[in-house]
């Protein structure tokens, strides 16, 4: 909104302290203001100083403090109120611990956050496999400490990492250089976005400090409400990091929509773009209904309310949850499935075969998925309510195998070039399959009813997120890096690794299918002591899978900083990210690209993608 | 060039627009959720001791107080920048009083907050306050800023977006009168 | 040629699977012993059996184009093949996928279903063994109202659940805490769940829910810690222990065991 202010000339311009502490700074004071001011308040006296409703209040204060602090103040709040800011903002490096409204500035700080959540929420759960390395509890001191854990992983992980990496981060980054873009449509709701994944981030991370919660990322009412207090950052947590992906989602959608460049039809839009617009349009439809669902936990809780307690409905609460709960999953995976026909075709520099067949899939994915919520709740109907959620919980592998059906199309009898990006999508391909075909079963109630709640199921979601989706993200990592950073990888040490990680995947997580059948639930730290060898095989092979993870993120920031340099277009790709110089410039294209031909035909008839080049000859 | 300037112009404030419409549509999903808890919990029921006379009189403020923004933004596109900053802070007062007797309501208690009914109606009032709330906050904010940032009929799209919240706004609250009062 | 090739192996690695598959067939879930078990178990294996060509046709691809289609060198050249569709192939991957998912969705699911709707119709259910289950946070009580047993427990005062084998049982499971101080409505979600029932069912406060298995052979935690009474839905930090053995005895068994709780509960008086 900032364009319509008049600007006096020759303002003054002065620094400030560096925005991320004067972030933690303005958060303090925020916390502690409306903290006080509530229990000032509050009508009866000689309650404490804290208490869950001033905390509450004051954690709101300390958010939009963290969000002024980090910028916002100067990038919008003074605008808003038609006032122009008087300090200087940072060129160099430290643009990046800023508020930022540069697509590129604020696709990498989400990388970077997402990132970071998943190095912590990994740790959690290597602390949770030390644990279960044996069937006593030996490594918490209770199993509270224990379920906390695990709901800090599953909720950092979730709503952090598999939500955002690829929407908020590479999404940010490379969708307006996907589509000849300059910019975004609301640049400012993105970087917004990005400081509040730190915000959430933390708050669920010290959730422990008000008391250990034991619900898991689900949060199952009654548990929730009358678990430890813990749990209210866990609401506000998540409250934080469904903001982040719905407002970003916002930004991305209208962007699609609007600031394609010339002959960027709806027929030629690149795959990745499908897969972000997609999940933007998921975030949008759920991610307001879970805050809305979280809101009233929070409310039940605080007020207290009779929602979801034996005299309420209890299992209202569970419709809520799972009415998002399973678009989620989506949301994490289609992305995924388009980095697959994305990179495979550069890969084997190969027509994409069947392309309007892998984007009806991505679509049908999508408004499958607000039909099929309720399998997650079995255990909880009829016969006669199982019946429609099982057939189109079976339906929905349809569109799923045209994601398969295109990649398996487009590399018969290619030359596909195995570097470590192609390497990954392969794996990603292969770890998906047993997610999916897992799927399969589980649709089928009588199965269903054995296996749920069982590690049959983590492994089956593990599979999906981390086999499907981790792997997608860390295959885009390379395959992008020369454009992010103009520099390459080494190819030895990517494709070791690559193998590191698969081996150790699927070691740990198709030994947890056995487990599961074999009689072992979820949410314990403890088990019976046949379980054992199994679960020791298990730890050992996530411990070694860490450490692979954290092994690539120090690769990939060697190479960040150390790499041999990278020309402009290694992969010979065809869409417009590649047409720029690597890294891009500010304006992402030195003269507004005009596409004539299709970005994912290659051989013969390929044509040239653009009318004339966006960038200058000498590069 | 200068055509391609303002084409450029043109389209990035359609997009802005589009994707306010979009906001404000994906807004509607909360209430749609509170509205749902409402019939799973209570069915239709309306509490005998609801104050009728407050609820109309809180839903007539909130018409009144949209009729107002409405007609700040047809000022501005008339280019009539004084009318709209009268219209706007018109409405901001409106707003305040609309608040005012909410807060009065609830005072009161005519709804027991312990039933079935009175769960869902505070719950869903507060959470239509709340976006009232927010909507105060900007809607004064543009009519301290219309002093400063000089909006006329090339430039009025912050007033049009403030007034699309607003009106957003009171339609929810609106609708959620005539759902907790009426059926 | 590389279509027969590829073929070839897929139909023998799938053959080989399958014979595979069919040796440890009535193993595939390890350990269940009661109808609605074999259901899972036949719903498990079918599934398996049209699963496993599909399953190895995908990862056979991925070995296969890693193998026969990689590129010797890295530099940038387009493949010599280059096609954008075959309607052969997508039609008969589309046709097959909806064929496939309509197939599991009408057999197993449907079928299956059918059979669990009529072993809960009331009417097949008149002469069986009552078991009302309170779970509570966090144990299993386990009352037979049919013979005034209030509360079953072994000899060091565990809740126990006993059943006679090839008796149809009726669990009642309620969510609720008798022995809370002043609130016996304080209660959360868990999950009954016997692993070698194949059956799980979720206990919700202010809900009665029902369960009908009748187990065909005799068990104990001891000779198959599949034998036990588990929660499985998290429920607080006392979920990990929210167990209790079970045995399944003979008809005989079953009635000395009831006549010895019956003892034990007129001695402590209650």
């Amino acid at each position: 909104m900032a364009q319509n202010v008049v600007t006096p000339t020759a303002v003054k311009k002065v620094r400030i302290m560096p925005p991320m502490l004067r972030g933690f700074l303005w958060a303090g004071i925020g916390f502690v203001l409306l903290n006080s001011i509530t229990a000032a308040i509050r009508p009866d006296v000689g309650h404490p100083f804290f208490t869950e409703v001033s905390i509450t209040i004051g954690w709101i204060g300390g958010v939009i403090g963290w969000l002024l602090g980090v910028g916002a103040y100067e990038g919008m709040i003074l605008p808003l109120f038609g006032v122009t800011p008087r300090i200087q903002a940072a060129t160099d490096w430290r643009k990046y611990f800023a508020f930022a409204t540069e697509h590129k500035v604020v696709g990498l700080q989400y990388l970077t956050s997402s990132a970071c959540a998943f190095i912590l929420a990994g740790g959690i759960a290597m602390a949770m496999r030390i644990e279960l390395a044996s069937s006593t509890l030996y490594f918490f001191a209770y199993s509270d400490r224990y379920l906390s854990a695990v709901g800090i992983h599953g909720t950092i992980m979730m709503f952090s990492v598999a939500t955002v990496a690829l929407v908020g981060g590479l999404g940010n980054y490379m969708v307006p250089l996907m589509i000849g873009a300059k910019t975004t449509v609301f640049p400012r709701l993105s970087g917004l976005g990005q400081w509040l994944i730190p915000a959430g981030v933390l708050t669920v991370a010290l959730s422990p400090l008000l008391g250990y919660w034991t619900t898991g990322w689900r949060g199952y009412e009654p548990l929730g409400s009358q678990d430890a207090s813990g749990v209210i950052f866990y609401y506000l947590g998540v409250a934080a990091l469904t903001m982040s992906s719905l407002i970003v989602s916002l930004n991305l959608v209208a962007t699609i929509v609007f600031n394609r460049a010339p002959g960027v039809t709806w027929a030629r839009l690149p795959m990745y773009v499908w897969g972000v617009l997609t999940v933007s349009i998921l975030n949008l439809i759920w991610l307001p209904e879970i805050q809305m669902a979280f809101i009233l936990r929070l409310l039940d809780r605080l007020v207290p309310l009779n929602l979801y307690n034996a005299t309420g409905q209890p299992l209202s609460d569970l419709e809520l949850f799972w009415l998002f709960g399973h678009p989620e999953v989506y949301i994490v995976v289609v992305p995924a499935f388009a980095l697959w026909n994305e990179i495979i075709p550069v890969m084997a520099q190969k027509t994409l075969f069947a392309r309007s067949w892998a984007v009806i899939g991505l679509i049908f994915v999508m408004m499958l998925s607000g039909l099929v919520w309720a399998h997650h709740m079995f255990t909880n109907m009829r016969n006669s309510e199982m019946f429609p959620f099982s057939f189109f919980t079976e339906m929905i592998s349809i569109p799923t195998g045209f994601a398969f059906m295109a990649a398996i199309g487009t590399l018969w009898k290619s030359r596909y070039r195995l570097t470590t990006p192609g390497l990954l999508i392969l794996m990603s391909m292969f770890n998906f399959l047993h997610g999916g075909i897992s799927g399969v079963y589980l649709a089928d109630p009588p199965v269903n009813l054995q296996v749920h709640d069982t590690m049959f199921i983590v492994a089956h979601f593990h599979y999906t997120i981390i086999g499907g989706m981790v792997f997608s993200w860390i295959a885009a990592m390379y395959y992008w890096l020369p454009k992010i950073t103009g520099r390459m990888y080494n190819e030895f040490w990517g494709k070791f690794l690559s193998i590191w990680i698969f081996v150790a995947f699927n070691a740990a997580f198709s030994t947890m299918f056995l487990v599961g059948l074999e009689g072992m639930n979820r949410w314990v730290p403890t088990y019976p002591p046949y379980l054992h060898p199994l679960n020791l095989a298990i730890s050992i092979a996530a411990w070694t899978l860490g450490v692979g993870f954290v092994l690539h993120a120090v690769h990939i920031v060697w190479a960040w900083k150390k790499g041999p340099k990278a020309p402009d277009n290694p992969w010979g790709g065809r869409t417009l990210e590649w047409q720029t110089s690597s890294p891009p410039p500010d304006h992402n294209f030195d003269t507004e690209p005009e596409v004539v031909g299709s970005f994912y035909v290659y051989g013969e008839h390929a044509e040239p993608v653009l009318a004339q080049p966006v960038k200058p000859e000498t590069t | 060039m200068q055509q391609e300037v303002v084409l450029d112009q043109e389209r990035h404030m359609a997009a802005l627009q589009w994707g306010f419409r979009l906001f404000l549509g994906v807004e509607v999903i909360p209430f749609i959720v509170m509205f749902t808890m409402r019939y799973e919990l209570a069915a239709w029921y309306v509490a005998p001791t609801v104050n009728q006379w407050m609820g109309a009189a809180e839903a007539v403020l909130m018409l009144i107080s949209m009729w107002l923004a409405f007609d700040g933004l047809q000022a501005i596109r008339q280019d009539d920048l004084y009318k709209m900053q009268h219209r706007t802070k018109s409405a901001v007062g409106v707003g305040l009083l609309y608040m005012a007797l909410v807060i009065y309501e609830w005072s009161q208690r005519f709804v027991p907050a312990g039933t079935r009914y009175g769960e869902v109606f505070y719950t869903t009032l507060g959470v239509s306050a709340f976006y009232t709330l927010a909507g105060l906050f900007v809607l004064t904010a543009i009519a301290i800023r219309s002093g400063r940032a000089h909006f006329s009929r090339q430039n009025y799209w912050d007033v049009q977006a403030v007034t699309w919240y607003w009106v957003f706004q009171g339609i929810a609250a609106v609708v959620a009168y005539m759902y907790f009062y009426w059926v | 040629m590389d279509l027969a090739i590829f073929g070839i192996v897929w139909v023998i690695i799938s053959a080989l699977a399958e014979w595979g598959l069919h040796r440890i067939g009535r193993n595939t879930m390890y350990f269940l012993l009661t109808n609605q078990g074999n259901i899972a178990l036949h719903a498990f294996n079918f599934l398996t059996t049209m699963l496993t060509p599909v399953f190895l046709f995908v990862i056979w691809y991925l070995v296969w184009t890693a193998i026969r289609y990689h590129a010797e060198s890295p530099e940038s050249r387009p493949s010599r093949v280059q096609f954008n569709k075959n309607g052969l192939f997508t039609g008969i991957w589309i046709t097959g996928s909806i064929a496939l998912n309509l197939l599991f969705w009408l057999h197993p699911t449907a079928a299956d279903l059918e059979q669990m709707f009529a072993a809960q119709l009331p009417s097949v259910n008149k002469n069986d063994l009552i078991v009302d289950v309170t779970a509570r946070q966090w144990e299993w009580i386990f009352s037979y109202p049919q013979y005034h047993l209030t509360q079953t427990v072994t000899a060091n005062g565990q809740d126990e659940l006993v059943i006679p084998v090839h008796k149809k049982v009726e669990f009642r499971l309620r969510s609720y805490d008798p022995f809370h101080t002043y609130d016996v409505e304080a209660g959360v979600i868990h999950s009954f769940w016997v692993p070698a029932f194949g059956i799980k069912e979720d206990v919700i406060p202010g809900e009665t829910r029902y369960e009908y298995i009748v187990a065909n052979r005799t068990a104990s935690y001891q000779t198959n810690p599949e034998v036990r009474v588990q929660c499985a839905e998290v429920c607080g930090p006392g979920h990990p222990w929210m167990e209790s053995p079970l045995r399944i005895v003979t008809a005989s068994q079953f009635k000395s065991w009831v006549a010895k709780q019956q003892k034990l509960q007129a001695a402590a008086g209650s």
